[in-house]
Protein backbone atom coordinates (compact mmCIF):
# COMPACT_ATOMS: atom_id res chain seq x y z
CA UNK A 1 0.00 0.00 0.00
CA UNK A 2 1.13 3.77 -1.04
CA UNK A 3 1.70 5.89 1.70
CA UNK A 4 2.62 8.78 -1.09
CA UNK A 5 1.04 8.27 -4.19
CA UNK A 6 1.18 11.05 -6.97
CA UNK A 7 -1.44 10.48 -10.31
CA UNK A 8 -0.69 12.91 -13.53
CA UNK A 9 0.57 15.97 -11.45
CA UNK A 10 1.06 19.47 -12.88
CA UNK A 11 2.18 22.17 -10.49
CA UNK A 12 4.17 25.18 -10.62
CA UNK A 13 3.99 29.21 -9.88
CA UNK A 14 1.46 31.40 -10.82
CA UNK A 15 0.12 30.29 -14.20
CA UNK A 16 2.81 28.63 -15.74
CA UNK A 17 3.10 24.94 -15.15
CA UNK A 18 6.88 23.72 -13.98
CA UNK A 19 5.82 20.09 -13.53
CA UNK A 20 4.57 18.56 -16.33
CA UNK A 21 2.46 15.21 -15.14
CA UNK A 22 4.54 13.02 -13.02
CA UNK A 23 3.30 9.94 -11.35
CA UNK A 24 5.25 8.57 -8.45
CA UNK A 25 4.82 6.61 -5.08
CA UNK A 26 6.18 6.29 -2.38
CA UNK A 27 6.12 2.95 0.43
CA UNK A 28 6.73 2.79 3.94
CA UNK A 29 10.49 2.35 4.76
CA UNK A 30 11.36 3.01 1.29
CA UNK A 31 14.22 5.45 0.22
CA UNK A 32 13.43 7.12 -3.21
CA UNK A 33 15.71 9.35 -4.99
CA UNK A 34 14.88 12.81 -6.87
CA UNK A 35 17.61 13.20 -9.27
CA UNK A 36 17.69 15.96 -12.44
CA UNK A 37 19.63 19.06 -13.66
CA UNK A 38 19.17 22.42 -12.04
CA UNK A 39 15.79 23.96 -12.89
CA UNK A 40 14.41 20.83 -13.69
CA UNK A 41 11.82 21.31 -11.19
CA UNK A 42 12.85 18.99 -8.38
CA UNK A 43 12.34 21.62 -5.84
CA UNK A 44 9.03 22.60 -7.23
CA UNK A 45 7.71 18.88 -7.08
CA UNK A 46 8.72 18.63 -3.52
CA UNK A 47 6.93 22.15 -2.23
CA UNK A 48 3.30 20.55 -4.53
CA UNK A 49 3.59 17.89 -2.05
CA UNK A 50 4.36 19.81 0.57
CA UNK A 51 1.28 22.46 -0.27
CA UNK A 52 4.24 25.21 -1.14
CA UNK A 53 3.84 25.09 -4.86
CA UNK A 54 0.23 25.07 -6.50
CA UNK A 55 -0.93 22.16 -7.89
CA UNK A 56 -3.21 22.65 -11.16
CA UNK A 57 -4.07 18.99 -11.90
CA UNK A 58 -3.31 15.64 -10.82
CA UNK A 59 -4.07 13.65 -7.87
CA UNK A 60 -1.60 14.35 -5.21
CA UNK A 61 -2.64 11.48 -1.87
CA UNK A 62 -1.28 10.47 1.31
CA UNK A 63 -1.97 7.57 3.12
CA UNK A 64 -5.28 7.19 0.61
CA UNK A 65 -6.49 10.91 1.61
CA UNK A 66 -6.50 13.50 -1.13
CA UNK A 67 -3.50 16.45 0.29
CA UNK A 68 -4.50 19.22 -2.35
CA UNK A 69 -7.22 20.69 -0.05
CA UNK A 70 -5.12 21.26 2.35
CA UNK A 71 -2.80 23.66 3.53
CA UNK A 72 1.44 23.41 4.36
CA UNK A 73 0.44 22.94 8.23
CA UNK A 74 -2.44 20.54 7.82
CA UNK A 75 -0.23 18.45 5.68
CA UNK A 76 2.48 18.43 8.42
CA UNK A 77 0.16 17.46 10.88
CA UNK A 78 -0.91 14.98 8.60
CA UNK A 79 2.52 13.30 9.04
CA UNK A 80 4.15 14.54 5.44
CA UNK A 81 7.25 16.48 6.50
CA UNK A 82 9.14 19.06 4.11
CA UNK A 83 12.78 20.46 4.99
CA UNK A 84 13.22 23.22 2.60
CA UNK A 85 16.25 23.76 -0.03
CA UNK A 86 17.17 26.87 1.79
CA UNK A 87 15.86 29.27 5.06
CA UNK A 88 15.30 25.76 6.63
CA UNK A 89 15.75 27.15 10.22
CA UNK A 90 14.38 30.17 12.19
CA UNK A 91 17.61 31.56 11.86
CA UNK A 92 16.90 34.13 14.88
CA UNK A 93 15.70 31.61 17.02
CA UNK A 94 18.14 29.16 19.45
CA UNK A 95 18.24 25.57 18.50
CA UNK A 96 16.40 24.64 21.33
CA UNK A 97 13.74 27.18 20.41
CA UNK A 98 13.60 25.98 16.46
CA UNK A 99 12.79 22.19 17.88
CA UNK A 100 9.91 23.92 20.50
CA UNK A 101 8.50 26.01 18.14
CA UNK A 102 8.20 23.09 15.71
CA UNK A 103 6.25 20.90 18.21
CA UNK A 104 3.24 23.55 18.24
CA UNK A 105 0.34 22.32 20.20
CA UNK A 106 2.05 19.07 20.70
CA UNK A 107 1.04 18.44 24.35
CA UNK A 108 4.50 15.97 24.78
CA UNK A 109 7.05 18.20 23.06
CA UNK A 110 10.07 17.65 25.98
CA UNK A 111 9.47 13.97 25.41
CA UNK A 112 9.86 14.83 21.23
CA UNK A 113 12.88 16.70 22.19
CA UNK A 114 14.82 13.83 23.88
CA UNK A 115 13.84 11.95 21.55
CA UNK A 116 15.15 13.73 18.58
CA UNK A 117 18.51 14.05 20.68
CA UNK A 118 18.60 11.14 20.99
CA UNK A 119 19.03 10.35 17.13
CA UNK A 120 20.87 13.54 16.79
CA UNK A 121 23.35 13.33 20.21
CA UNK A 122 25.46 16.34 18.44
CA UNK A 123 22.59 18.67 18.76
CA UNK A 124 22.85 18.47 22.57
CA UNK A 125 25.81 21.14 22.73
CA UNK A 126 24.49 23.49 20.26
CA UNK A 127 20.97 24.01 21.91
CA UNK A 128 21.51 27.72 23.14
CA UNK A 129 23.31 29.02 20.05
CA UNK A 130 21.13 31.01 17.81
CA UNK A 131 20.53 28.97 14.28
CA UNK A 132 21.40 31.20 12.14
CA UNK A 133 25.64 31.02 13.53
CA UNK A 134 25.36 27.20 13.10
CA UNK A 135 27.53 25.86 10.23
CA UNK A 136 26.31 24.41 7.21
CA UNK A 137 25.89 20.63 8.44
CA UNK A 138 24.87 21.63 12.06
CA UNK A 139 22.26 23.41 10.33
CA UNK A 140 21.05 20.64 8.19
CA UNK A 141 20.95 18.22 11.66
CA UNK A 142 18.50 21.19 13.46
CA UNK A 143 16.27 21.43 9.84
CA UNK A 144 16.04 17.19 10.37
CA UNK A 145 15.61 17.93 13.96
CA UNK A 146 12.70 20.20 13.43
CA UNK A 147 10.97 18.22 10.96
CA UNK A 148 11.41 14.96 13.25
CA UNK A 149 9.59 16.46 15.78
CA UNK A 150 6.26 16.06 13.97
CA UNK A 151 7.01 12.07 13.91
CA UNK A 152 6.12 12.48 10.53
CA UNK A 153 5.54 9.15 8.00
CA UNK A 154 6.97 10.62 5.23
CA UNK A 155 10.30 13.16 5.23
CA UNK A 156 10.82 15.33 2.05
CA UNK A 157 14.44 16.16 1.82
CA UNK A 158 15.72 18.86 -0.76
CA UNK A 159 19.30 18.90 -1.28
CA UNK A 160 20.33 18.35 2.51
CA UNK A 161 23.87 17.99 1.59
CA UNK A 162 24.80 21.09 -0.37
CA UNK A 163 27.23 23.09 0.98
CA UNK A 164 28.89 20.26 2.89
CA UNK A 165 32.29 18.32 2.55
CA UNK A 166 32.57 15.32 0.87
CA UNK A 167 33.01 13.49 4.00
CA UNK A 168 29.88 15.01 5.54
CA UNK A 169 28.36 14.46 2.10
CA UNK A 170 28.10 10.24 3.07
CA UNK A 171 27.61 10.68 6.36
CA UNK A 172 24.48 13.22 6.33
CA UNK A 173 23.19 10.30 4.00
CA UNK A 174 23.48 7.85 5.83
CA UNK A 175 22.37 9.38 8.52
CA UNK A 176 19.15 10.62 6.79
CA UNK A 177 18.26 7.29 4.99
CA UNK A 178 18.88 5.36 8.11
CA UNK A 179 15.57 6.86 9.75
CA UNK A 180 13.61 4.55 6.80
CA UNK A 181 14.57 1.47 9.28
CA UNK A 182 11.87 2.82 11.56
CA UNK A 183 9.46 2.49 8.66
CA UNK A 184 9.92 6.32 7.44
CA UNK A 185 9.43 7.21 3.81
CA UNK A 186 12.07 9.69 2.63
CA UNK A 187 11.98 11.26 -0.54
CA UNK A 188 15.18 13.09 -1.07
CA UNK A 189 16.11 15.00 -3.82
CA UNK A 190 20.44 15.33 -4.42
CA UNK A 191 22.93 16.90 -6.22
CA UNK A 192 25.21 14.29 -5.54
CA UNK A 193 23.79 11.66 -7.53
CA UNK A 194 26.24 8.95 -7.15
CA UNK A 195 26.64 9.03 -3.62
CA UNK A 196 22.76 8.73 -3.22
CA UNK A 197 22.04 6.45 -5.85
CA UNK A 198 24.67 3.91 -3.79
CA UNK A 199 22.15 4.54 -0.96
CA UNK A 200 18.50 4.53 -1.85
CA UNK A 201 16.07 1.54 -3.24
CA UNK A 202 14.45 3.71 -6.02
CA UNK A 203 15.27 7.03 -8.16
CA UNK A 204 13.52 9.18 -10.53
CA UNK A 205 15.32 11.06 -13.07
CA UNK A 206 13.03 14.74 -13.96
CA UNK A 207 13.98 16.97 -17.13
CA UNK A 208 12.05 19.78 -17.80
CA UNK A 209 9.28 18.72 -15.33
CA UNK A 210 8.83 15.18 -17.02
CA UNK A 211 10.09 12.09 -15.33
CA UNK A 212 12.77 10.51 -17.83
CA UNK A 213 13.39 7.79 -16.41
CA UNK A 214 12.96 5.94 -13.21
CA UNK A 215 13.72 2.17 -11.87
CA UNK A 216 15.81 0.55 -9.43
CA UNK A 217 18.83 2.57 -8.04
CA UNK A 218 21.22 0.20 -8.57
CA UNK A 219 19.91 -0.37 -12.29
CA UNK A 220 20.32 3.20 -13.05
CA UNK A 221 23.22 3.59 -11.57
CA UNK A 222 24.92 1.31 -14.00
CA UNK A 223 23.38 2.53 -17.12
CA UNK A 224 25.80 3.30 -19.60
CA UNK A 225 24.29 6.93 -20.62
CA UNK A 226 23.41 7.79 -17.12
CA UNK A 227 25.52 10.76 -17.07
CA UNK A 228 23.96 12.32 -20.07
CA UNK A 229 20.44 11.61 -18.41
CA UNK A 230 21.55 13.04 -15.31
CA UNK A 231 22.56 16.39 -16.76
CA UNK A 232 19.72 16.36 -19.11
CA UNK A 233 21.19 16.38 -22.35
CA UNK A 234 18.28 13.85 -23.23
CA UNK A 235 14.78 13.76 -22.85
CA UNK B 1 18.66 66.65 34.84
CA UNK B 2 15.53 67.49 34.50
CA UNK B 3 15.62 67.38 30.85
CA UNK B 4 16.33 63.44 31.80
CA UNK B 5 13.13 63.52 33.51
CA UNK B 6 11.57 65.33 30.87
CA UNK B 7 12.86 62.87 28.09
CA UNK B 8 12.42 59.66 30.09
CA UNK B 9 8.62 60.57 30.04
CA UNK B 10 7.98 61.39 26.43
CA UNK B 11 10.03 58.42 25.82
CA UNK B 12 7.85 56.10 28.23
CA UNK B 13 5.07 57.63 26.06
CA UNK B 14 5.45 56.67 22.70
CA UNK B 15 7.84 53.54 23.70
CA UNK B 16 4.77 50.78 23.68
CA UNK B 17 3.02 52.47 20.50
CA UNK B 18 6.79 51.80 18.96
CA UNK B 19 7.08 48.33 20.32
CA UNK B 20 3.34 47.76 18.82
CA UNK B 21 4.38 48.96 15.51
CA UNK B 22 8.15 47.10 15.20
CA UNK B 23 5.63 43.71 15.86
CA UNK B 24 3.59 44.36 13.16
CA UNK B 25 6.56 45.35 10.74
CA UNK B 26 8.28 41.61 12.11
CA UNK B 27 5.37 40.14 11.26
CA UNK B 28 3.90 41.50 8.17
CA UNK B 29 6.86 43.65 6.87
CA UNK B 30 4.47 47.13 6.20
CA UNK B 31 4.83 49.91 7.78
CA UNK B 32 1.45 50.86 9.67
CA UNK B 33 1.06 54.52 9.44
CA UNK B 34 -2.22 54.42 11.53
CA UNK B 35 -0.36 53.71 14.24
CA UNK B 36 -1.07 57.40 15.46
CA UNK B 37 -4.67 56.75 14.90
CA UNK B 38 -5.14 53.80 17.16
CA UNK B 39 -2.65 55.83 19.80
CA UNK B 40 -5.53 58.49 19.45
CA UNK B 41 -8.37 55.98 19.63
CA UNK B 42 -6.99 54.72 22.77
CA UNK B 43 -7.01 58.17 24.45
CA UNK B 44 -10.86 58.61 23.71
CA UNK B 45 -11.54 55.06 24.49
CA UNK B 46 -9.69 56.07 28.13
CA UNK B 47 -10.65 59.57 28.29
CA UNK B 48 -15.42 57.98 27.49
CA UNK B 49 -14.49 55.52 30.45
CA UNK B 50 -12.63 58.19 32.82
CA UNK B 51 -14.78 61.03 32.05
CA UNK B 52 -17.78 60.36 30.36
CA UNK B 53 -18.75 56.93 32.90
CA UNK B 54 -16.88 58.73 35.63
CA UNK B 55 -14.66 55.55 36.21
CA UNK B 56 -11.20 55.75 37.84
CA UNK B 57 -7.99 56.32 35.42
CA UNK B 58 -7.17 52.72 35.51
CA UNK B 59 -10.06 51.47 34.01
CA UNK B 60 -10.15 53.79 31.30
CA UNK B 61 -6.84 52.22 30.38
CA UNK B 62 -7.95 48.79 30.32
CA UNK B 63 -10.59 50.09 28.05
CA UNK B 64 -7.92 51.85 25.67
CA UNK B 65 -6.18 48.47 25.73
CA UNK B 66 -8.93 46.53 24.63
CA UNK B 67 -10.28 48.82 22.09
CA UNK B 68 -6.67 49.13 20.32
CA UNK B 69 -6.62 45.55 20.44
CA UNK B 70 -9.72 45.07 19.20
CA UNK B 71 -9.61 47.47 16.33
CA UNK B 72 -6.18 46.95 15.11
CA UNK B 73 -7.58 43.03 14.92
CA UNK B 74 -10.05 43.83 13.29
CA UNK B 75 -8.25 46.59 10.76
CA UNK B 76 -5.93 43.28 10.13
CA UNK B 77 -8.46 40.74 9.38
CA UNK B 78 -11.06 43.30 7.32
CA UNK B 79 -8.08 45.68 5.78
CA UNK B 80 -4.56 44.33 5.66
CA UNK B 81 -5.04 40.56 5.84
CA UNK B 82 -6.59 40.52 2.37
CA UNK B 83 -4.50 42.84 1.03
CA UNK B 84 -1.53 40.21 1.88
CA UNK B 85 1.31 40.02 -0.65
CA UNK B 86 0.75 43.50 -2.00
CA UNK B 87 4.43 46.03 -1.86
CA UNK B 88 5.10 47.70 1.54
CA UNK B 89 4.23 50.78 -0.12
CA UNK B 90 0.87 49.98 -0.80
CA UNK B 91 0.13 48.77 2.46
CA UNK B 92 1.72 51.99 3.61
CA UNK B 93 -0.28 54.23 1.38
CA UNK B 94 -3.56 51.88 3.04
CA UNK B 95 -2.59 52.74 6.24
CA UNK B 96 -2.53 56.12 5.59
CA UNK B 97 -6.11 56.22 4.70
CA UNK B 98 -7.19 54.14 7.74
CA UNK B 99 -5.75 56.53 9.99
CA UNK B 100 -7.40 59.28 8.25
CA UNK B 101 -10.68 57.31 8.36
CA UNK B 102 -10.36 56.60 12.17
CA UNK B 103 -9.39 59.97 12.87
CA UNK B 104 -13.00 61.17 11.02
CA UNK B 105 -14.97 58.81 12.65
CA UNK B 106 -13.94 60.47 15.74
CA UNK B 107 -14.23 63.86 15.25
CA UNK B 108 -17.73 62.56 13.71
CA UNK B 109 -18.66 60.95 17.25
CA UNK B 110 -16.61 63.49 19.55
CA UNK B 111 -16.23 66.96 17.77
CA UNK B 112 -12.88 68.60 17.83
CA UNK B 113 -12.93 70.10 20.86
CA UNK B 114 -9.83 69.33 23.19
CA UNK B 115 -10.17 67.41 26.28
CA UNK B 116 -8.19 65.53 29.25
CA UNK B 117 -8.88 62.91 31.71
CA UNK B 118 -10.39 63.45 35.19
CA UNK B 119 -7.11 63.49 36.94
CA UNK B 120 -6.66 64.73 41.18
CA UNK B 121 -4.69 67.61 41.05
CA UNK B 122 -1.42 66.92 42.96
CA UNK B 123 1.57 68.58 43.75
CA UNK B 124 4.72 67.61 41.81
CA UNK B 125 7.80 65.61 44.20
CA UNK B 126 10.76 67.92 44.76
CA UNK B 127 13.90 66.12 44.87
CA UNK B 128 16.16 68.89 45.55
CA UNK B 129 15.60 71.16 42.16
CA UNK B 130 14.28 68.06 40.23
CA UNK B 131 10.42 68.39 39.73
CA UNK B 132 8.69 64.98 38.97
CA UNK B 133 5.28 65.10 38.84
CA UNK B 134 3.17 61.71 40.36
CA UNK B 135 1.71 61.37 36.64
CA UNK B 136 5.29 61.68 34.67
CA UNK B 137 6.61 58.41 37.69
CA UNK B 138 3.32 56.74 36.88
CA UNK B 139 3.81 56.69 33.32
CA UNK B 140 7.07 55.94 33.21
CA UNK B 141 6.34 52.96 35.62
CA UNK B 142 3.31 51.50 34.00
CA UNK B 143 5.80 51.82 30.42
CA UNK B 144 8.32 50.26 31.49
CA UNK B 145 6.13 47.38 33.27
CA UNK B 146 4.63 46.95 29.92
CA UNK B 147 7.51 46.61 27.88
CA UNK B 148 9.17 44.42 30.53
CA UNK B 149 6.39 42.45 30.05
CA UNK B 150 6.43 42.05 26.72
CA UNK B 151 9.87 41.34 26.40
CA UNK B 152 9.36 38.62 28.66
CA UNK B 153 5.82 37.21 26.97
CA UNK B 154 8.18 37.11 23.05
CA UNK B 155 11.32 35.57 24.62
CA UNK B 156 10.06 33.40 27.59
CA UNK B 157 6.50 31.75 26.11
CA UNK B 158 5.37 29.37 23.78
CA UNK B 159 3.24 31.71 21.95
CA UNK B 160 6.26 34.32 21.78
CA UNK B 161 8.64 32.09 20.63
CA UNK B 162 5.71 31.14 18.08
CA UNK B 163 5.51 34.93 17.01
CA UNK B 164 9.05 35.32 16.08
CA UNK B 165 9.37 32.18 14.05
CA UNK B 166 6.15 33.36 12.43
CA UNK B 167 7.99 36.58 12.26
CA UNK B 168 11.75 34.80 11.21
CA UNK B 169 10.04 32.96 8.46
CA UNK B 170 6.05 33.04 7.27
CA UNK B 171 6.60 30.06 4.94
CA UNK B 172 8.85 27.50 7.07
CA UNK B 173 6.41 28.18 9.96
CA UNK B 174 3.51 26.88 8.15
CA UNK B 175 5.72 24.22 6.58
CA UNK B 176 6.48 23.68 10.31
CA UNK B 177 2.86 22.97 10.92
CA UNK B 178 2.21 26.40 13.25
CA UNK B 179 -0.95 28.31 12.98
CA UNK B 180 0.87 31.40 11.08
CA UNK B 181 -3.19 33.15 10.87
CA UNK B 182 -3.79 32.59 14.35
CA UNK B 183 -0.32 33.65 15.76
CA UNK B 184 -0.14 36.43 13.42
CA UNK B 185 -3.47 37.37 15.40
CA UNK B 186 -2.17 37.09 18.39
CA UNK B 187 0.69 39.56 17.58
CA UNK B 188 -1.87 41.72 16.20
CA UNK B 189 -3.83 42.01 19.39
CA UNK B 190 -0.74 43.01 21.50
CA UNK B 191 -0.04 45.47 19.22
CA UNK B 192 -3.18 46.82 19.57
CA UNK B 193 -3.22 46.87 23.22
CA UNK B 194 -0.07 48.49 23.18
CA UNK B 195 -0.94 51.42 20.79
CA UNK B 196 -4.29 51.53 23.74
CA UNK B 197 -1.20 51.77 26.49
CA UNK B 198 0.66 54.46 24.70
CA UNK B 199 -2.75 56.46 23.69
CA UNK B 200 -3.50 56.42 27.58
CA UNK B 201 -0.29 57.81 28.36
CA UNK B 202 -0.22 60.30 26.29
CA UNK B 203 -3.82 61.65 27.13
CA UNK B 204 -2.11 61.77 30.78
CA UNK B 205 0.19 64.58 29.74
CA UNK B 206 -1.50 66.01 26.86
CA UNK B 207 -4.82 67.42 25.74
CA UNK B 208 -6.33 64.73 23.71
CA UNK B 209 -7.99 65.50 20.56
CA UNK B 210 -8.50 64.26 16.96
CA UNK B 211 -5.04 65.63 15.61
CA UNK B 212 -3.26 63.81 18.26
CA UNK B 213 -3.16 61.32 16.02
CA UNK B 214 -0.72 63.03 13.81
CA UNK B 215 1.26 64.49 16.57
CA UNK B 216 2.09 60.58 17.63
CA UNK B 217 2.59 59.04 14.33
CA UNK B 218 6.07 60.58 13.63
CA UNK B 219 8.07 60.07 16.56
CA UNK B 220 6.61 56.39 17.36
CA UNK B 221 7.93 55.35 13.77
CA UNK B 222 11.09 57.30 14.27
CA UNK B 223 11.83 55.43 17.07
CA UNK B 224 10.88 51.89 15.94
CA UNK B 225 13.07 52.86 12.70
CA UNK B 226 16.29 54.02 15.29
CA UNK B 227 15.66 50.29 16.99
CA UNK B 228 15.66 48.36 14.09
CA UNK B 229 12.52 47.47 13.08
CA UNK B 230 13.66 44.06 14.02
CA UNK B 231 13.43 43.74 17.88
CA UNK B 232 10.97 45.30 20.45
CA UNK B 233 13.49 46.27 23.16
CA UNK B 234 15.56 48.50 19.82
CA UNK B 235 11.91 50.04 19.31
CA UNK B 236 11.96 51.03 23.39
CA UNK B 237 15.79 52.13 23.23
CA UNK B 238 14.69 53.91 20.54
CA UNK B 239 11.84 55.67 22.33
CA UNK B 240 14.32 56.83 24.66
CA UNK B 241 16.45 58.37 22.22
CA UNK B 242 13.69 59.90 20.27
CA UNK B 243 12.47 61.80 24.25
CA UNK B 244 16.12 63.10 24.50
CA UNK B 245 16.61 64.56 21.07
CA UNK B 246 13.12 66.15 21.52
CA UNK B 247 14.02 67.23 24.86
CA UNK B 248 17.49 68.77 24.02
CA UNK B 249 16.00 70.56 20.96
CA UNK B 250 13.48 71.94 23.16
CA UNK B 251 16.22 73.18 25.47
CA UNK B 252 19.05 74.54 23.47
CA UNK B 253 17.07 75.32 19.57
CA UNK B 254 12.97 76.02 20.42
CA UNK B 255 10.42 74.59 21.25
CA UNK B 256 8.79 74.85 17.53
CA UNK B 257 11.41 72.82 16.51
CA UNK B 258 10.43 69.56 18.75
CA UNK B 259 7.74 68.00 16.01
CA UNK B 260 11.01 68.25 13.59
CA UNK B 261 12.95 66.29 15.67
CA UNK B 262 11.35 62.49 14.53
CA UNK B 263 11.40 63.19 10.82
CA UNK B 264 15.21 64.20 11.19
CA UNK B 265 16.28 60.98 12.91
CA UNK B 266 14.07 58.95 10.39
CA UNK B 267 16.21 60.89 7.86
CA UNK B 268 19.73 60.17 9.45
CA UNK B 269 18.77 56.85 10.21
CA UNK B 270 17.92 55.65 7.30
CA UNK B 271 21.08 57.59 5.35
CA UNK B 272 23.52 56.26 8.07
CA UNK B 273 22.54 52.81 9.49
CA UNK B 274 19.57 51.23 7.66
CA UNK B 275 19.65 48.25 10.19
CA UNK B 276 19.06 50.73 12.85
CA UNK B 277 20.56 50.71 16.43
CA UNK B 278 19.61 46.59 17.88
CA UNK B 279 18.30 45.01 14.09
CA UNK B 280 19.80 43.01 11.91
CA UNK B 281 19.10 43.71 8.08
CA UNK B 282 15.34 42.75 6.85
CA UNK B 283 15.60 40.73 4.09
CA UNK B 284 12.57 41.44 1.61
CA UNK B 285 10.98 38.50 0.52
N1 LIG C 1 8.90 30.74 -6.48
C1 LIG C 1 9.01 30.58 -7.82
N2 LIG C 1 8.23 31.32 -8.66
C2 LIG C 1 8.33 31.18 -10.00
N3 LIG C 1 9.15 30.32 -10.61
C3 LIG C 1 9.95 29.55 -9.85
C4 LIG C 1 9.92 29.64 -8.42
N4 LIG C 1 10.81 28.77 -7.92
C5 LIG C 1 11.37 28.16 -8.98
N5 LIG C 1 10.85 28.62 -10.14
C6 LIG C 1 11.19 28.15 -11.49
O1 LIG C 1 10.83 26.81 -11.60
C7 LIG C 1 11.77 26.08 -12.34
C8 LIG C 1 12.19 24.85 -11.59
O2 LIG C 1 12.81 25.26 -10.38
P1 LIG C 1 13.16 24.24 -9.23
O3 LIG C 1 13.68 25.05 -8.10
O4 LIG C 1 12.00 23.38 -8.97
O5 LIG C 1 14.33 23.40 -9.89
P2 LIG C 1 15.30 22.34 -9.22
O6 LIG C 1 15.21 21.12 -10.04
O7 LIG C 1 15.02 22.22 -7.79
O8 LIG C 1 16.72 23.04 -9.47
P3 LIG C 1 18.02 23.08 -8.53
O9 LIG C 1 18.76 21.83 -8.77
O10 LIG C 1 18.75 24.28 -9.03
O11 LIG C 1 17.58 23.25 -7.12
C9 LIG C 1 12.92 27.05 -12.64
O12 LIG C 1 12.79 27.48 -13.98
C10 LIG C 1 12.69 28.17 -11.70
O13 LIG C 1 13.10 29.39 -12.29
MG1 LIG D 1 16.00 22.78 -6.06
Amino acid sequence: MSLLSLKSVRAGYGSADIIQGVDLNVVPAETVALLGPNGAGKSTLLKAIAGVARVSSGSVTFDGQSLTALSPAERAAAGVAFLPQDRNVFRTLSVAENLAVSAWGCADAAARIEEVLRLLPNLSALMRKPAGRLSGGQRQMVALAMALMARPRILLVDEPTAGLSPRLVGETLDLLLGLAQAGLGILIVEQNARAALTRVQRALILVDGKVVRSGAASDLAAEPDFGRLFFGEAA
Amino acid sequence: MQVVVNALASAAIIAPAAVGFTLTFMLFRYANFAVGAFVMLGAFAAWTVNVTAGLPLWAGGIAALAIGAMTVALSDRLVFRPLQGRTGATLLLVSVALSFVLENVIRFFYGSQIKGFDLPLTGPLMIGDLRITREALAVVTISGIAILSTAALLTLTPIGRALRAVADNTSLADVRGLPVGSIQTVGMIIAGALFGLSGTLVGIDLAIDPGLSWAVTIPIIAAAIFGGLGSPLGAALGALAIGFAEELTVMFLAPAYKGAVGFMVIVVVLLLRPQGLLGVAVDRK
